[in-house]
C-alpha cells in the first residue's frame, strides 16, 4: 500500500490492495480523525488488487505504520510486504481444533450433534468479524440435515503465533463448520455400514420443509438438496465406482470415494443482525444513465477478479434494456463510489448485485412515467418489455429505454427531477444459502502413500446464475482452493513457535499438476428473499472440497480400521498409516 | 555499475546498472514495464516470467547483466496488431481471474508452444506447472493454450463452449 499525504491539504490518499476500501477509510478516520485524518480527506483507491480472498480485509500494522510515516514526512510512501513475510506474519485462517459427537438411530436417521472447539487465534485476532458473531457463522455446523438438538461451543486461545481468524474465502468459520458436520456424516455411515450417500440422501432437510429453521438458529432461505447429490452420483457414476471399489479391495488394491453435501451461510449482511465496528452490512449501487443512453454504475464493492464488471453491467442490462456494453462499471475509489462494505464473503452478487438490480427497478419506475407522459396514456396502460415501454394492445406505439432516457435529460414532465440516475443502499432481509454436492474419486499408490484424485464432479446450487462462465471459473478456483488444505497447504510450527515452511520452497500451493480437471453442474434453486434470485457462489467450492478429499482418502482406508486423519493429508500420513496397519514394511 | 544493452521489446536500451540487479527489477523499475510481476522470494510462483533470446525465464532468477546482448519480451511486447492468440485464448476460454499470474502464464506459454506446438492436457498441465495461479483452478488456462495451440496452426477456433 502507498499513502501519500498532502500536508497543504491535510488530505491523504492512499493506494491500496484493499477488498474493502470504505471501511478502511472509516476505520482510519475513526482512530486517527482527533489528529487531523478527517473522513473527507481520506481517498482510499484499489485498483487491480489481485486476488483477496479475505486477506485483504482487515487491517494491518505495515498499513498504519506507512500512514504514520507519511504523514511526519509528508511524502508518498510505499509498503510492500514480500510472499516470506506474507506468509511468515500475515494473519492465518483455520486451526480449528473441534471435537464432534454425533447422535443417530442404529438405522442412522440422525439426532443430535455437539461440537467443541478450541480456536487458535495467534497474538490478537485478526478477523474483521460481525460484531455479534465473534465465531463467525460455524454455527451452519449443523449443515445440510434435518434434527433438532446442537449445542456448540468455543473457546479462542492466544498463541504466540501472526493474528488468526482470516475468514479465508468463507464467510468466518464456515469452512471449519461444514468440514466438521461433513466428516461426522462419514464417520456415521461407516459406523452403522450404511452407504453414505443413501445416509445423506435418507437425512436431508426436505425441499418442502424450507424455509428451515436450523437448530442452531439460522432461517434456512430454499434447498433441494436430494437431485443436486443424485446428479452429481449420476455423472460419476457412483454405483459402478463402489463396485469397482469392491472388487479392488480384494486385490489389496486402495480406492477411496468421498461425499460432500454442504449448505453454505454467505450474503452478510441483513442490518438487524450484521456490523462491523458498527457499521451496517449493506451494499450499495449507483446507476447513472446518460443523456445517450449510456451508463457509469458505481459500487461499494470491489471484485478481486470474480468479474463485477461483467455481473452487474449483466443485472442492469437485463432490468433496464441498455446494452450491458453500454454500461461502465466502477469500484475502489471512496471519493466516488457509494458507501459499502466491500466484497469478501461471497456477499457481492447478494448485497451489491441486488442493490444493482433495485436501483435500476427505480430507474424503470422513473422511465415509466416519462413514457406515459409522451405517449399520452396512463402509466397502468404501459407494458414493459426488456428496452422498451409500449402501450397495451397497440404495440407500435412504444419507447425506447433509450429514448426515455434522453427525454428526462431533453422533455421531462413537468414536476419531475431531471436526469437519469438512481442509487439504492440494499439492506438484505436475509442471509443467503448456497448448496451443493461434491464427490472425489481417489486412488492411493500403496507403497508411497501418494495421493491421485481420479475424478471431482461438483455439482453446486447458487441460485438464479448470472454468468455461469464466470460461476464456473469461480468454482474451478475455489476447487483448489479447497484441495490446498484438504492435502498441502499448512504453516508449520516447531516446538519454540519457529515457523518452519515460510516460504513457496516448502508451503505447498497446488499446481496445475496437482490440480484435477474438475467436472462442474449445477442445479438451480432461486433465492426466494433476492431481487434476481442470486445467492453468491465464491465460497461454496473451497468450502465443499476439503470434506469431500478428506471423505474419500479416509474412505480409501476405512477396512483397514481408519476412521479419521486430520488435513492436511499428505502421503507421509498416509504411508505412516499403512506401515502401522501392517499393509506395508518400513525400510 | 556494469553497462548493458538489453533489447526490450525489440527495442535496444543501454543503462548502467549494479551488477546484483535482478532482470525483473531492471523491467518492472528502469523500465518501468510492470506487466511483469512478482508473486515469491523463491523462483516458485512464475509470475516474473519473461522470454530471453525466446526461452522463457523466471526474470526473479536472471541478473540484469546476464540479459546484456540479449532479447528480452515480455507480455507489453505480445501484442502485434491485435491480440496474440494466447492472450485471446485467455479472453474467451475465462483463462484469468485476478489477473496477476497471467503474464507470467501467457510468457511460459509462448514458449511451451513454441517447442511443442500441438501440447496434450498431460503436456500443458506439466508445461506451466512452475507457475502458480491461486484464481482459476487451472482448468481454463488449459483450456486457453489449447485455444491458441488450434488458432497457431491455423484453425478456425469456435467461440467457448457455453457451459454447464
Ligand atoms: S517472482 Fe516468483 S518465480 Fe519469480
Ligand atoms: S488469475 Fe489470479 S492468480 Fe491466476
Amino acid at each position: 500500500m502507498s499513502p501519500d499525504f498532502d500536508p497543504i491539504e491535510a488530505h491523504l490518499t492512499m493506494y491500496m490492495t484493499t477488498q474493502a476500501p470504505h471501511a478502511i477509510r472509516t476505520v482510519i478516520a475513526l482512530v486517527a480523525g482527533h489528529v487531523g485524518l478527517s473522513e473527507e480527506k481520506i481517498r482510499v483507491i484499489a485498483s487491480d488488487i489481485g486476488g483477496g480472498f479475505g486477506g485483504k480485509v482487515p487491517v494491518y500494522p505495515g498499513y498504519v505504520i506507512a500512514i504514520a510515516a507519511s504523514v511526519l514526512i509528508g511524502k508518498p510512501v510505499k509498503w510492500i510486504e514480500d510472499r516470506m513475510e506474507n506468509l511468515q506474519a500475515d494473519s492465518f485462517a483455520r486451526d480449528y481444533d473441534m471435537t464432534c459427537e454425533l447422535a443417530a438411530t442404529k438405522d442412522g436417521k440422525i439426532q443430535g450433534l455437539r461440537i467443541k472447539t478450541l480456536a487458535d487465534h495467534g497474538y490478537t485476532d485478526a478477523a474483521a468479524n460481525p460484531s455479534k458473531y465473534p465465531a463467525g457463522m460455524f454455527s451452519i455446523c449443523t449443515g445440510s440435515y434435518d434434527y433438532g438438538v446442537a449445542f456448540t461451543e468455543m473457546d479462542a486461545v492466544y498463541t504466540n503465533k501472526p493474528p488468526g481468524g482470516v475468514a479465508y474465502r468463507c464467510s468466518f468459520r464456515v469452512t471449519e463448520a461444514v468440514h466438521a458436520i461433513e466428516r461426522m456424516v462419514d464417520r456415521l455411515a461407516l459406523e452403522i455400514g450404511k452407504d453414505s450417500a443413501q445416509l445423506r440422501m435418507e437425512n436431508f432437510i426436505k425441499k418442502e420443509q424450507f424455509p428451515y429453521h436450523s437448530p442452531l438458529g439460522w432461517e434456512y432461505d430454499s434447498g433441494d438438496y436430494g437431485p443436486a447429490l443424485q446428479k452429481a452420483m449420476d455423472i460419476i457414476g457412483y454405483d459402478e465406482l463402489r463396485k469397482e471399489q469392491a472388487e479392488k479391495r480384494k486385490n489389496g488394491e486402495l480406492m477411496g470415494i468421498g461425499i460432500c453435501s454442504f449448505t453454505e451461510v454467505v450474503g452478510a449482511g441483513p442490518s438487524k443482525d450484521f456490523d462491523i465496528l458498527g457499521i451496517k452490512m449493506f451494499d450499495s449501487a449507483e446507476i447513472r444513465v446518460h443523456p445517450t443512453g449510456k451508463a457509469i454504475a458505481r459500487f461499494g464493492t470491489k471484485s478481486q477478479g470474480q468479474g463485477h464488471e461483467t455481473t452487474y453491467a449483466q443485472i442492469i442490462a437485463q432490468e433496464l434494456g441498455i446494452p450491458d456494453e453500454h454500461i461502465h462499471i466502477e469500484e475502489g475509489d471512496t471519493d466516488t463510489a457509494p458507501y459499502g462494505l466491500g466484497t469478501y464473503a461471497s456477499r457481492s452478487t447478494p448485497t451489491a448485485g441486488a442493490a444493482a438490480a433495485v436501483a435500476a427497478r427505480k430507474l424503470r419506475d422513473k422511465a415509466r412515467k416519462i413514457a406515459a407522459y409522451l405517449l399520452e396514456v396512463s402509466e397502468e396502460d404501459l407494458e414493459w418489455e426488456v428496452g422498451k415501454f409500449f402501450v397495451k394492445g397497440a404495440p407500435e406505439k412504444s419507447k425506447t429505454i433509450q429514448e426515455l432516457v434522453f427525454a428526462a435529460y431533453t422533455n421531462h414532465p413537468q414536476g419531475m427531477e431531471a436526469g437519469f440516475e438512481a442509487t439504492h443502499y440494499y439492506d438484505p432481509p436475509n442471509l443467503t444459502f448456497p448448496f451443493g454436492s461434491y464427490i472425489c474419486v481417489v486412488d492411493i499408490d500403496k507403497e508411497t502413500g501418494s495421493i491421485k484424485i481420479r475424478r471431482f464432479v461438483a455439482i453446486d446450487d447458487c441460485g438464479t446464475i448470472i454468468n455461469p462462465m464466470i460461476v464456473q471459473g469461480q468454482i474451478h478456483g475455489g476447487l483448489t482452493q479447497g484441495l490446498a488444505p484438504a492435502m498441502f497447504e499448512e504453516l508449520i510450527y516447531d516446538e519454540d513457535g519457529n515457523m518452519l515452511n515460510g516460504s513457496f520452497m516448502d508451503y505447498l500451493v497446488p499446481t496445475s499438476v496437482e490440480s484435477p480437471k474438475w467436472e462442474t453442474g449445477h442445479t438451480i434453486t432461486p433465492c426466494p428473499h433476492h431481487p434476481i434470485g442470486a445467492k453468491g457462489v465464491g465460497e461454496s467450492p473451497t468450502v465443499g472440497a476439503p470434506p469431500a478429499i478428506a471423505n474419500a482418502i479416509i474412505d480409501a482406508l476405512s477396512h483397514l480400521g481408519v476412521t479419521h486423519i486430520d488435513i492436511p493429508i499428505t502421503p507421509l500420513k498416509v504411508w505412516n498409516i499403512l506401515v502401522e496397519k501392517g499393509v506395508i514394511e518400513a525400510v | 555499475m556494469a553497462n548493458i544493452t538489453v533489447h526490450i521489446n525489440g527495442v535496444a536500451q543501454t543503462l548502467d546498472v549494479e551488477p546484483r540487479l535482478l532482470l525483473v527489477h531492471l523491467i518492472r523499475e528502469n523500465l518501468n514495464l510492470t506487466g511483469t510481476h512478482i508473486g515469491c522470494d523463491t523462483s516458485s510462483c512464475g509470475a516474473c516470467t519473461v522470454l530471453m533470446d525466446g526461452r522463457s525465464v523466471k526474470s526473479c532468477t536472471v541478473y540484469a547483466v546476464q540479459a546484456n546482448g540479449k532479447e528480452i519480451m515480455t507480455i507489453e511486447g505480445l501484442a502485434q496488431g491485435g491480440l496474440h492468440p494466447l492472450q485471446e485464448g485467455f479472453k474467451e476460454e475465462h483463462g484469468l481471474q485476478c489477473g496477476f499470474c497471467t503474464p507470467g502464464m501467457i510468457m511460459r506459454c509462448v514458449d511451451l508452444l513454441e517447442r511443442n506446438p500441438n501440447p496434450t492436457e498431460d503436456e500443458i498441465r506439466w508445461g506451466i506447472s512452475g507457475n502458480l495461479c491461486r484464481c482459476t483452478g487451472y482448468n481454463n488456462i488449459v483450456k486457453a493454450v489449447e485455444y491458441a495451440a488450434k488458432k497457431m496452426q491455423g484453425a478456425e477456433v469456435p467461440a467457448a463452449e457455453t457451459v454447464a
